[in-house]
């Protein structure tokens, strides 16, 4: 049976896609300091991660550019944050931030679906 | 390289580093817990693992924004870089001919680090539209700078001074010499 995904889940899926097509257009030095315009590379792989989480209810992330070309998304929900930024050749950097304000961060070198949707579910439950 | 250079312990810990951050991509965002504007974290790491820095007492607002109109400033002390970074993190002058209080700070910075460094720095030119937000966040900037900055600089960030915003203080001189014109008027 096919899964439906649910037009609010897909909302934020679309207003993320938006938010890293405007990084495309920035230049080389855009942050003054040599900063390289946003990998094509990055970006595709940013993509295929956003949809592999596309049934995850969650809000719109911010969207930051890297000075290495990279990606970053950003959310809060309920005192927790969960930062993933997107580097060649497809890694993730995640960083949790929990409500005490301690840290836990790692690299996920070959990220698969479930390992995002982890990090997502810790933000998201409990 | 980062390798080739080495720690200035004349950089103490007292001593204030600004780090001008672009506003294009907006790279501030609200954080819920500190209830005010921030910058995030990725203007805190460099590709080169050299983060450029400038000694506060040794620049100018205007030259560091020069020919980068609209960018902001941040200010943290680099007794915090040293506390919250590598300990093997090297800060270092380095002087360009044009402006000499430039300064790297040489590490590989994590994402809990910058997140810190984010979280613990303050606006020295903070985005225009926050200034409303976050007023009562802020400590002063020293004014000599303030006034050169204002003198040479027609910056699109907002500059703090002490006690009063550059709007509040025009407003306010300009109720003086209302009042002055008055009194003068009526005798």
């Amino acid at each position: 049976m096919q899964e439906v995904v649910q037009a609010s889940e897909m909302e934020w899926i679309n207003n993320t896609l938006q938010k890293l097509g405007n990084l495309s257009q920035f230049p080389a030095n855009w942050d003054s300091y040599g900063g390289l315009p946003l990998d094509p590379f990055v970006r595709d792989k940013a993509v295929t991660y956003l949809g592999w989480l596309e049934k995850e209810d969650l809000p719109t992330p911010d969207v930051f550019l890297g000075s290495g070309g990279t990606v970053q998304f950003e959310w809060q929900i309920r005192g927790k944050a969960l930062e993933l930024e997107i580097k060649k050749p497809g890694t993730i950097a995640w960083l949790k931030v929990f409500p005490n304000e301690e840290m836990e961060e790692g690299e996920i070198a070959r990220p698969n679906a479930g390992d995002l949707s982890q990090l997502t579910h810790w933000l998201t439950r409990g | 390289m980062a390798t080739a250079r080495q720690d200035d312990p004349s950089i103490s810990g007292n001593v204030r580093l600004w780090r001008r951050i672009p506003n294009r991509p907006k790279n501030y965002k609200f954080d819920e817990k500190l209830n005010r504007y921030r910058p995030t974290s990725i203007n805190f790491r460099d590709q080169r693992d050299e983060l450029s820095v400038n000694l506060a007492d040794e620049s100018k607002i205007a030259k560091i924004l020069e020919g980068h109109s609209g960018f902001l400033i941040v200010e943290f002390t680099a007794g915090l870089a040293r506390e919250i970074l590598d300990p093997k993190v090297v800060i270092c002058r380095d002087p360009e001919p044009d402006n000499p209080g430039h300064a790297l700070i040489c590490v590989k910075v994590s994402g809990g680090q910058s997140e810190k460094l984010a979280k613990k720095c303050r606006w020295v030119i903070e985005p225009v539209e926050l200034s409303q937000a976050s007023e009562s966040a802020h400590d002063p900037v020293d004014p000599g700078t303030m006034v050169e900055a204002l003198r040479s600089s027609p910056v699109q960030g907002r500059i703090w001074t002490q006690g009063f915003s550059t709007p509040l203080l025009v407003l306010l001189l300009t109720l003086i010499a209302v009042v002055i014109a008055l009194f003068l008027f009526r005798n």
